[in-house]
């Protein structure tokens, strides 16, 4: 019988002894290092080198060269010590049961080095941990989608939109056969992905090609690699929806794709007459290559932005809509190095617009037009791109792309003029037809270590068609036009526009090293316009009353050549970076018209800077400041009288030069992820210096305009401030901005400048529940203030807004908005209140091909919604007419 | 009276053989086999590491890059420790981290005491350089999973050049680490600077002073929000 005391007095000698054991089997050599002068060497390396397996070991001297080196009993070791500036020293120890004493003096190595510089670059050694999952060891054979055989490995989750963990790690790249599959979005091909095609999952760690959130320890991402059965690597999928509504409505919506390990295909198809376009700019987009390929290059994004396809997706101001929008996305792989992608949009439309104007002229003695215009427009546009894409090697890129546009738009409206002096009804009808050519190439290779170069070329053709016609029975533009009197006023105007356009530049980036960089621009940009118009009357009894007999009528070739240079140094100092750019330009252009050849040349050396302050990541600051040029485009050239509008006659001027003017603008940024708080503050200012303007000889509402290179300088200025705060889980913002801006009217040989200021904020709050419903409240109040002739206009505008999400009972998702307006027009006393919903209520059965959706918009069949505007020296407020109540039933099936 | 008087030239002589100091660029890259635009932004990074008798600080040395902001942001980003400096005082026996999160500094601070490594006999040749094999396992924290896991760091040092100092914090080598592998980055030296001048090598001063488990802490809680 044991005592515990006996115990523990036991377990203390065993492990007395076994520390003895450890202890005993190493032996300690120390001794002292130091120089030829007897001078102690500390920090010098001994290491010691063992004849049999075991560990190496090693000890650094210390401040006064003294070491400690522990060595197993028995053993042989090589010792070596080394001292930077010393040769090194070896000897051959055979430790014994004993410790050691071993000095060691080391001589000069007389062989110095100020520089080494090792050429060289470690192996790749890739570790790839895969786990791969055989799914038809998981599978029953009624999974629908690849999303029911992914819910059925273990260790994978999948939520209800179709985000994918494994092992607790979010995938974020989803590739079938090793490639991106459409845009890389794990829901597109987990939602799509028809289970019976699915073969293995290879879950790829260690897929490093995004790192997430900065200062987290580790890479958490995965990608995925679905690996297809052999037979079934062709496959559709996609979604349709159809819809009915009161009144005759009806919308036909097909998303469809197709994809294959080569070809991947998109369809979008969209026959409505409910005024929603299903094609997004974001759908345009991805047809463009998708955001990440235009990241790079922000004029693209831009560019694609301002188009007039953009601006026609965003355009909401119609009475009635009827389109048929077809739209084509295919993407193939030649090689592995080469991609060829095209598309082809296509949309035809019936529009009907309504838009009631009162425009006050605020001169000599002012007074009100009342302008009421409808119009109903067919419109019909195909535009086609397609894009080769070769990347041989990361050296070097070359894209060519052919895009082509094809227009044709005829519209009939009408416009009830009333006013003092006069009131009628114009009938206009337009017809445009236009075809627009590009072709584009772009080059670009590393030349060297230093440098790389890049060519980008673009050929451009334009051919512009529009005739329009002006039907009255009222004489329209007395004294301006020569009218012969009929019993209705028929007039027609022709033109046509052509545009060659080429340009070319070739720029050399050096890195001349780690923070200077000298970039060289060397490029020409030449057009070659004509312009052709004419201006008739057309009499009941068939003559032709032409224009020209009184001075109208153009025929006018302009061609201009824009030589350039460009340097632009690149510094950075601490966190900013400068970039100081110069470019000198060498115009030429001449304009021959009839009775006028005009050949001008001239030179001009335009600055640019930039300053981007980086204080971190997510903290900046930036300065822009560019002095710009531009010279006039054709139509302002024409030196004989034009009509412009119904009551407006315009005449060029061939003698004008260029415009100048400065801009500047500076933004500071700022995001707290800690503190969940986004900061954003702008100012720009930009001032003209010469710029072109119309002098107008005013009669009533009727306008004869020329053109002159006004000198007196003009500026707006612009300050606006975004602040957005998340606190627990509601998100508070507040955004702001002041526009001031001043101009020069010219009007019956008086000049007059004119002021506009616009105050603007608004106030809101999001909530972002996971379980609840979520609501976005807000308010904005807007100022404008008109300043002309010495009388103030002044707008105000309280607009309130609601939005609401609920979704319930799992299946259910609840949408609605509202937003109230409270408009005033305090200078004519003119109150308008007036207010908009939109509600919708969509079913689906979670994994079920079906949906259903109640939608409405436009609840309170609102008609009008109202604005203003100040421009040259009219002060304007307009009601655009809006689409009335709809309200749709929707089915949508996924294939 | 001459004897020593030479023998003082000969002490300053040696003092002055003697390199103060060394300044070594490491580069980076990924252990991967394609290539991306990643890779190439990484090419131009450049880590420098200064150490004299006492003192040591590793960094990123910023530069310049043609093409914006965007993927720059995104290569540095992949080196999750590339925006922290490494400092290390042989005299007041201190290692100092200093890492960035969420646009944040913060100060870690330990005692030099230097690592568990363990020294093989494999060797390999970098230039000149006969170095060897070290390896040591660290543990790495994954927020997302709430799990600890160990890695393995992989030093390759050369003992010639007794400046006990790497990349990353890794430190305690009897020699220069040319080379470190740890998961799939690759530190290797670029070019070593042996100079005789007195550097001064700064202490990173600014950040909240925090432990390593508070570090911890403080990503945790926001990463679960």
């Amino acid at each position: 019988m044991l005592k515990i005391r006996t115990i523990v007095f036991m377990v203390k000698i065993l492990l007395l002894i076994a520390g003895f054991s450890l202890n005993a089997q190493n032996i300690t050599v120390s001794g002292k290092v130091q120089d030829s002068l007897k001078t102690p060497l500390d920090y010098a390396n001994i290491l010691a080198v063992p004849e049999s397996d075991s560990e190496l070991r090693f000890a650094i001297t210390k401040d006064n060269g003294d070491y400690q080196l522990k060595l197993e009993q028995n053993q042989t070791y090589k010792i070596t010590v080394s001292y930077l500036g010393y040769l090194p020293q070896d000897i051959t120890v055979n430790t014994t049961t004993e410790n050691l004493t071993k000095n060691f003096t080391l001589k000069v190595n007389h062989n110095q080095l100020d520089e080494v510089t090792l050429n060289y670059t470690p192996p790749i050694t890739v570790k790839k941990d895969t786990t791969i999952y055989r799914v038809d060891k998981f599978t029953t054979g009624e999974e629908r989608k690849l999303k029911d055989v992914l819910k059925k490995l273990p260790g994978v989750e999948v939520d209800r939109a179709g985000n994918v963990m494994v092992q607790g790690k979010k995938v974020t790249k989803v590739l079938v056969e090793g490639k991106t599959f459409f845009t890389g979005n794990s829901k597109l091909a987990v939602n799509n992905i028809p289970a019976d095609a699915v073969n293995e999952i290879e879950v790829l760690d260690n897929y490093n090609d995004v790192a997430m959130l900065k200062g987290l320890q580790d890479s958490e991402d995965l990608a995925m690699n679905i690996k297809l059965k052999e037979d079934k690597k062709n496959f559709a999928f996609g979604d349709v929806e159809v819809g009915a509504g009161i009144k005759n409505r009806y919308i036909i919506h097909p998303n469809l794709f197709y994809y294959s390990p080569k070809t991947n295909i998109n369809l979008i198809g969209d026959l409505n007459n409910t005024g929603t376009k299903s094609f997004t700019f974001r759908d345009y987009l991805e047809f463009e290559g998708g955001f990440g390929k235009l990241m790079s290059d922000s004029g693209g994004y831009f560019n694609l932005f301002n188009s007039d396809f953009a601006q026609y997706l965003a355009n909401q101001d119609f009475k009635s809509n009827t389109n048929q929008f077809g739209a084509l996305n295919i993407r193939q792989a030649i090689s592995d190095v080469t991609d060829i992608s095209g598309y082809v949009i296509s949309s035809k439309a019936k529009v009907e617009t309504q838009n009631n104007t009162i425009n006050q002229y605020n001169f000599g003695e002012p007074f009100t037009e009342n302008r009421i215009t409808t119009n109903n427009a067919n419109t019909f546009f195909t535009i086609g791109k397609v894009t080769i894409d070769y990347d041989p090697t990361y050296k070097e890129d070359f894209a060519y792309n052919s895009f082509v546009k094809v227009t044709n738009n005829t519209s009939n409206g009408l416009i009830n003029t009333n006013s003092i002096n006069q009131n009628n009804s114009i009938n206009t009808l337009t017809d445009i037809v236009g075809l627009n050519l590009k072709q584009n190439v772009s080059y670009s290779r590393k030349l060297s270590k230093k440098h790389t170069g890049t060519l980008e070329a673009t050929y451009n053709y334009k051919n512009d068609e529009p005739l329009v016609n002006w039907l009255t029975n009222q004489e329209i533009l007395p004294g301006l036009i020569p009218l012969q009197t009929d019993a209705v006023f028929n007039i027609l105007q022709t033109k046509t526009v052509k545009t060659h356009n080429a340009s070319a530049i070739v720029k050399d980036y050096w890195v001349v090293n780690n923070f200077n960089h000298l970039y060289t621009s060397l490029g020409v940009n030449a057009a070659f316009n004509s312009f052709e118009n004419q201006d008739v009357q057309e009499l009941s009894n068939g003559e032709i009353n032409n224009f020209n007999s009184a001075g109208f009528g153009n025929a006018l070739k302009y061609n201009f050549i824009d030589t350039f240079v460009g340097l632009e140094y690149k510094f950075q100092t601490g966190i900013t970076t400068f970039k100081p750019a110069l470019y000198y330009h060498f115009y030429n252009w001449q304009v021959n018209q009839q009775d006028s050849q005009i050949s001008k040349t001239k030179a001009l050396v335009l600055p640019q800077l930039i300053i981007k302050t980086e204080f971190n990541s997510s903290q900046k600051l930036n300065f822009k400041y560019k002095l710009n040029a531009r010279f006039p485009t054709v139509n302002r050239l024409a030196n004989n009288f034009m009509l412009s509008s119904f009551n407006s006659v315009s005449r060029g001027n061939p003698d004008l030069d260029n415009t100048l003017y400065h801009s500047a603008s500076l933004t500071y940024y700022k995001f707290s992820l800690f503190k969940n708080l986004n900061l954003n503050l702008s100012t720009s200012f930009n001032k003209k210096v010469k710029d072109y303007k119309n002098v107008t000889q005013l009669d009533g509402i009727n306008q004869f305009n020329t053109s002159i290179l006004f000198e007196q300088p003009e500026h707006s200025w612009n300050v606006s401030g975004r602040i957005a705060k998340k606190i627990k889980k509601i998100k508070y913002k507040f955004r702001g901005s002041y526009r001031y801006r001043d101009f020069f009217q010219i009007v019956n040989t008086e000049t007059k400048k004119n002021i506009s200021k616009n105050v603007s904020g608004t106030l809101s709050a999001e909530t972002s529940f996971k379980k609840h419903p979520n609501i976005e409240i807000g308010y904005t109040k807007d100022f404008n203030n008109y300043r002309s002739s010495g009388s103030i206009s002044k707008f105000e505008n309280d607009a309130f807004f609601v939005n609401i999400e609920y979704d319930f009972l799992e299946d259910f998702i609840f949408k609605a908005d509202y937003n109230l307006d409270n408009y005033q027009n305090k200078s004519l006393n003119i109150k308008n209140t007036f207010d908009n919903a939109n509600a919708s209520l969509f079913y689906q059965v979670e994994d079920s091909a079906w949906g259903f959706e109640i939608n409405a918009t436009n609840l309170f069949n609102t008609e009008f919604k109202q604005g203003n505007s100040f421009s040259d020296f009219l002060i304007s407020d307009s009601q655009t007419f809006i689409l009335p109540r709809i309200i749709m039933f929707k089915v949508a099936y996924k294939l | 009276m001459k004897k020593e008087f030479i023998n003082l030239c000969f002490a300053l002589f040696y003092i002055s053989v003697n390199a103060q100091n060394i300044v070594v660029d490491y580069s980076v890259m990924l252990n991967k086999e394609e290539r991306t635009i990643i890779d190439e932004i990484l090419e131009t990074f450049v880590f420098k590491l200064q150490a004299n008798e006492t003192e040591s600080l590793f960094r990123l040395e910023e530069n310049l890059q043609i093409k914006e902001e965007f993927n720059y942001n995104l290569a540095k980003a992949l080196i999750v420790d590339g925006d922290n400096e490494y400092y290390t005082s042989k005299v007041s026996k201190r290692a100092i981290t200093q890492k960035k999160f969420a646009d944040n500094f913060f100060i870690i601070e330990t005692e030099l005491n230097g690592y568990n490594w363990k020294i093989t006999k494999q060797t390999k040749k970098i230039k000149n350089y006969t170095c060897y094999k070290a390896t040591r396992i660290i543990q790495q924290t994954l927020h997302k999973k709430q799990q600890i896991i160990d890695v393995e760091v992989v030093a390759w040092f050369c003992s010639e050049i007794n400046y006990s100092f790497g990349p990353i914090g890794n430190y305690g080598l009897p020699g220069l680490i040319l080379e470190l592998n740890i998961g799939n980055l690759n530190f290797y030296v670029k070019k070593i600077e042996f100079n005789d001048d007195c550097i001064t090598i700064e202490e990173p001063k600014k950040g909240q002073k925090v432990s390593e488990i508070e570090f911890n802490n403080i990503v945790k809680e926001f990463v679960e929000n």
